[in-house]
């Protein structure tokens, strides 16, 4: 049982890492219909920019996290609008295609510039480790958990209760529709783009802090499983994406503490398979209705 | 008020809409009435501009609209109701209206607001709902009161009518007609020719792209080829 728990505990941590990613696809995916696969490269900018702010400047956790979130939120707002917005009329396929480029310029142009080699990540952050019920649980763990949620929440905020966030719902649910109440769709993606890439930058700071390692092709095996996990809560449904995040996670780490660590990228993806089989439409996504 | 010249506009190599002029002045309701594909919903894609025009010029208070974004139109104060009405379901009726006023200041969007809810009451019953439950009728209500958060000086209404019951095509029109006694001026289109007619000052009859008549409203009412080709009379 105090295994299980433990695992849990680990699977939390992890899981709001892929959360944090899994927010991203979705918005994305929400508004353009289009599956970014970069979004896993721009969390590994996030990581790279935390690993090159604290050891150049010394900056504490507070500001690395923010500083990566600002970096990335601008760097996804260049990348749609170099990449993906001069091919918003064209089909859905180009654009991903470009984005798959996107992701291999990303991971191929930092190994050029910074080596392919992997790197520690500064530990500004001194381990502890907190005995709670029989359970380890360190202050990393914590403050992953507790950063990803707040982060969650903050996220909540904006896309519910912001003119900007309300615009996001409604050219998602109607582009041309919005575009007739005035509302400039390429602002709003822009904006969508801004917000998924600093929740993205977040986890790479947050994933430095946790395995203490980077390299520019952390974010290929990552991406992959926040996209599944996106599909897992149903695409397009950000709290499912949260929750897809928890699930995937979890998941993981239960199967390394059953001794089937080799299998843990497997399971996710089997995890895919059965969604995609049993329940298309994901956890809380919507099959589409109209009212006539 | 509106003044639309010589316009043509294409879907690929169709002309879905050739060398169109009509005009709209201050304070009328004036309707383009027509069958299925003569080009009037084109028309009305093109004045708010969603679509572009391939010749011709369209001019509103003496601002030139054929080369400008939809927002800027919307700016220009023309805001339209779509055909089919498209609410955006999942957005609480509030947040719907709210999308409506999107480039007007804070102080505006909340008189207008009130105002709209003043107008249409049940709107305000259910601000907290999802657009998405409300009945056919009710979206109808919705999507003028969306269109209204802007203010417009020129309304642009495509197939109001539109799978709604009797009852509500009656209280939809008198709606149109005590907006426009408001000030409103309304260009109205519609399948629903003799409806249409009776409350409009003038009318154009459209016809494969092209406007083969225009008149009163009464005298398009009148007209025997009218009569006979959309008000369903031998």
């Amino acid at each position: 049982m105090d295994v299980f728990l433990q695992q849990l505990v680990n699977g939390l941590s992890l899981g709001s890492i892929y959360a944090l990613l899994a927010l991203g696809y979705t918005m994305v995916y929400g508004i353009i219909k289009l599956i970014n696969f970069a979004h896993g490269d721009i969390y590994m900018i996030g990581a790279f920019w935390g690993y090159y702010i604290i050891n150049t400047y010394h900056v504490d956790f507070f500001v690395a996290l923010v500083s990566a979130m600002v970096v990335t939120a601008i760097l996804g707002m260049v990348i749609e609008f170099l990449a993906y917005r001069p091919l918003r009329k064209a089909p859905r396929i180009t654009a991903l295609i470009t984005a798959i480029g996107v992701s291999y310029f990303l991971e191929n142009g930092m190994s050029l510039l910074f080596g392919a080699n992997t790197r520690d990540f500064p530990q500004i952050i001194t381990h502890k480790t907190l005995t709670f019920m029989g359970i380890e649980i360190s202050n990393i763990q914590v403050l992953i958990l507790c950063t990803s949620i707040f982060l969650m929440i903050v996220l909540q905020i904006i896309v519910k209760k912001t003119k900007m966030g309300i615009a996001m719902r409604a050219v998602a649910i109607d582009p041309d529709a919005a575009e007739l109440m005035g509302i400039n769709s390429n602002h709003v993606i822009s904006f969508t783009f801004g917000l998924g890439s600093a929740l993205a930058g977040a986890a790479g700071v947050l994933i430095g802090l946790y395995y203490n390692s980077i390299d520019p092709m952390m974010g290929m095996v990552p991406g992959i499983k926040a996209f599944v996990a996106a599909v897992v809560g149903g695409i397009g449904s950000i709290p499912g994406a949260a929750i897809g995040g928890f699930v995937i996670g979890t998941l993981e780490t239960l199967i390394q503490a059953v001794g089937l660590s080799a299998y843990k990228d497997a399971a996710v993806y089997i995890v895919l398979i059965l969604i995609l089989i049993v329940l298309p439409t994901g956890l809380l996504g919507k099959s589409a209705k109209e009212k006539v | 008020m509106l003044k639309v010249d010589n316009l043509t506009v294409n879907y690929g190599a169709i002309e879905a809409v050739k060398q169109v002029s009509f005009n709209v002045n201050q304070g009328e309701i004036v309707t383009l009435i027509g069958a299925n594909g003569a080009g009037k919903s084109t028309i009305l894609k093109t004045l708010s501009g969603v679509k572009k025009a391939a010749s011709g010029q369209i001019t509103f208070l003496d601002t030139d609209l054929t080369k400008l974004s939809p927002s800027k139109i919307v700016q220009a104060k023309i805001a339209q109701v779509p055909e089919g009405r498209r609410i955006f379901a999942g957005l609480t009726v509030r947040e719907n209206l709210q999308m409506g006023g999107f480039l007007e200041s804070k102080k505006d969007k909340q008189a207008q607001l009130d105002y709209i809810f003043e107008e249409f009451p049940i709107l305000a019953e259910r601000q907290g709902q999802d657009a998405a439950t409300l009945s056919g009728g009710e979206q109808q209500m919705l999507a003028m009161g969306r269109a209204l958060m802007s203010q417009p000086k020129l309304l642009l209404l495509d197939e109001p009518s539109m799978g709604l019951s009797p009852i509500f095509i009656e209280k939809t029109f008198a709606i149109i007609q005590k907006l426009n006694e408001q000030g409103t001026t309304i260009l109205l289109i519609e399948q629903n020719a003799k409806t249409a007619l009776k409350i409009a000052d003038r009318g154009y009859v459209l016809a494969n792209g092209k406007i083969k008549l225009e008149g009163t409203g009464e005298e398009l009412l009148n007209n025997e080829a009218v009569q006979h080709t959309y008000l369903g009379m031998m």
